[in-house]
């Protein structure tokens, strides 16, 4: 082994956007490496949102009488590509939580969190990666699912495909900031699971991802209201579904973006006091 | 400049104990006041059995934990003030095998830990090449890690070690879970990554290990250095010539007297089991032989069964400087083939 050389190390800059490609790579071609992800992504996204178009169907009543109390709630009469697009969303939600929000914590049941810590590496960037990680895999079956259910003619898709992916670029910055503090929260308490249940559920529930929000209690539209994925769900509905542009929306947009960057500000600081803390604490080892 | 300078390392823990609603606080102290130095190109041995603090130590040496008090310095620098420039002077090997990711080949789980090192990409290929070749992981460069034997899992993790060409190498028990060979492959590793220039901080619980591998070892237990020299130094430091390790029937007082007025100035140690006695004898003067103990075992009735005459070990060191040769048990002997 030669001695001739010393480590040739990167730009920082470079250098991070380097470990958080890595990472995503890692999530990306480890997930891959498994059949059975194939076949899930394959089979999930089209029969999940199968069992709520049927309880939708099911309390309109024989002959559909109420659907009309639906689009007035809902804004538009299309139940199918609402409860399509709002299960959509739910299971961008759960996956990112799966794997950005618990990437931590999958890290110490693998053995590699220690590793980890111990190198020069930014450990913000062991989350960001795994969470563009999962947004990758997470194209799979989004995309798989509105192709089938646009192919069976459950979903309308009207609007222009520039303006959802704008929709769902601005939503970005907040999922960061949340898995981040979510991050930290699994590497102080070390066991999350039951709190991806809860926190999917309460998303469902506040941003009106399965029903309209309207018929929400309105203390609990308040509450559902100050959440960017609200407005985010509501954008991409309008823009899917009744054609309308990312323009109509600026307020919601607007909303989404700068809570996105207070968002990531708050989820850094919590991640590096969280960092600091279990270093002090010892909770940074251990399972 | 010393290659690792500790000071004082003290680290407690706080933890909660107790029924529900009444629990009390209690705070454990896992490393108490640790202190020493490493030179430049030295494989220096923290020696010490499970939960003396070796681990603990190592972990706050590698910027994951924040000693309670204490410094400790790599290459002058702070691993608390200055952790950035201490990751990137020194890489940390935990133990275990499940440190690499198993659904990723030998070259993409180097590529990936290179990008964690902040590496170029083009020092990192060249380093790739040269560590497997160094290895002799050719035909398994695009190999699955879980189609991997322990032992070669293992020079991967050395691999990945190596790859930044740190000044500096912590390995946490380094051999532990693998079969003799593979250990024994570990440590002549171990030494070549000495040769290349490197200085090695290990620990174990292995004295074999230590002694085989070592310029220096310093012996901690609950949390402390008991003492601290090369091994021959600590060997000779106990004062023994010879040591006797032999099985009684039984050992009574009477042959305890019978012993001492016939060596005087030698020490016998006794361990009591159901059906015998273990006895060891630190020959430090005089002619204690084997004939001469038997015959005053048998003239105050006891039988040896087993002997056995060795040099003053590691572990005859640490009994001599603890007074625990339970600590030890089924530890020292394992990883000896």
């Amino acid at each position: 082994m030669s001695r001739a050389h010393s480590a040739e190390r990167a730009h920082p800059i470079t250098a991070w956007l380097r470990s958080v490609w890595a990472v995503t790579w890692r999530d990306v071609r480890t997930t891959t490496r498994y059949k059975s992800w194939f076949i899930a992504s394959l089979i999930w996204p089209i029969i999940y949102p199968f069992s709520l178009v049927f309880v939708g169907r099911g309390l309109a009543g024989p002959s559909g009488e109420g659907l009309g109390r639906f689009a007035e709630l809902a804004q538009t009469s299309d139940y199918q590509s609402f409860i399509i697009l709002g299960s959509l969303a739910w299971m961008f939600v759960n996956i990112n939580l799966w794997m950005g929000g618990l990437s931590l914590m999958t890290d110490r049941t693998r053995g590699t969190f220690d590793t980890h810590w111990t190198m020069p590496v930014s450990k913000l960037s062991l989350v960001v990666g795994a969470t563009f990680a999962s947004l990758i895999l997470n194209f799979v079956p989004m995309v798989i699912s509105i192709a089938f259910y646009a192919a069976i003619g459950w979903l309308q898709v009207s609007g222009s495909p520039i303006d959802i992916a704008i929709a769902i670029l601005l939503v970005i910055p907040f999922l960061l900031g949340f898995l981040l503090c979510f991050s930290a929260f699994t590497v102080r308490f070390r066991e999350a699971g039951m709190l991806v249940q809860v926190m999917r559920t309460v998303f469902a529930i506040l941003c009106g991802l399965q029903f309209p929000l309207a018929v929400l209690p309105p203390g609990l539209q308040s509450i559902g209201r100050a959440i960017p994925l609200t407005h985010f769900i509501d954008v991409v509905r309008s823009v899917v579904i009744q054609g309308a542009s990312v323009r109509d929306h600026s307020s919601s947009i607007g909303y989404v973006a700068v809570s996105g960057l207070i968002m990531i500000v708050v989820g850094v600081l919590a991640f590096e006091l969280v960092r600091a803390s279990v270093r002090r604490t010892g909770l940074v080892t251990g399972y | 400049m010393r290659a690792l300078e500790v000071d004082n390392l003290r680290k407690e823990f706080e933890t909660k104990t107790g029924p529900l609603f009444r629990k009390k606080r209690e705070t454990i102290t896992a490393v108490d006041g640790v202190s020493f130095a490493i030179d430049r190109g030295e494989i220096f041995s923290l020696l010490g059995p499970n939960g003396a603090g070796k681990t603990t130590t190592i972990k706050m040496l590698a910027t994951l934990l924040i000693p309670t008090a204490g410094t400790a310095r790599v290459f002058g620098h702070d691993v608390v003030r200055e952790e950035a420039t201490v990751r990137r002077l020194m890489t940390t090997v935990l133990p275990g095998e499940r440190t690499l990711f198993w659904k990723l080949t030998v070259k993409e789980n180097l590529r990936y830990f290179g990008s964690l090192y902040g590496l170029t990409k083009a020092y990192t290929e060249r380093r790739i090449a040269e560590l497997i070749s160094f290895f002799g992981m050719e035909e398994k460069a695009n190999a699955l890690v879980e189609r991997l034997s322990t032992g070669q899992r293992q020079k991967i993790v050395l691999s990945r070690a190596l790859l930044p060409d740190p000044q500096l190498i912590l390995l946490d028990e380094p051999t532990l879970g693998l079969d003799p060979n593979a250990a024994r492959q570990l440590r002549e590793l171990i030494r070549s990554v000495r040769d290349q220039g490197k200085t090695v901080l290990l620990t174990t619980h292995y004295m074999y290990e230590a002694d085989e591998l070592s310029d220096r070892v310093a012996i901690i237990n609950k949390g402390r250095i008991a003492c601290l020299d090369t091994p021959d130094q600590l060997k000779r430091s106990i004062n023994a010539q010879k040591i006797i390790r032999a099985e009684t029937d039984v050992w009574t007082p009477a042959c305890s007297s019978a012993f001492e007025a016939a060596f005087p100035g030698n020490s016998i140690e006794l361990e009591p089991d159901r059906e015998s006695v273990r006895l060891t004898i630190m020959v430090r003067s005089g002619d204690v032989t084997i004939g001469r103990l038997a015959s005053i075992a048998l003239e105050c009735g006891a039988t040896i069964r087993t002997v056995q005459v060795d040099e003053p070990s590691l572990e005859d060191v640490f009994v001599a400087f603890t007074g625990d040769r339970a600590e030890l048990e089924g530890e020292s002997d394992e990883q000896s083939a």
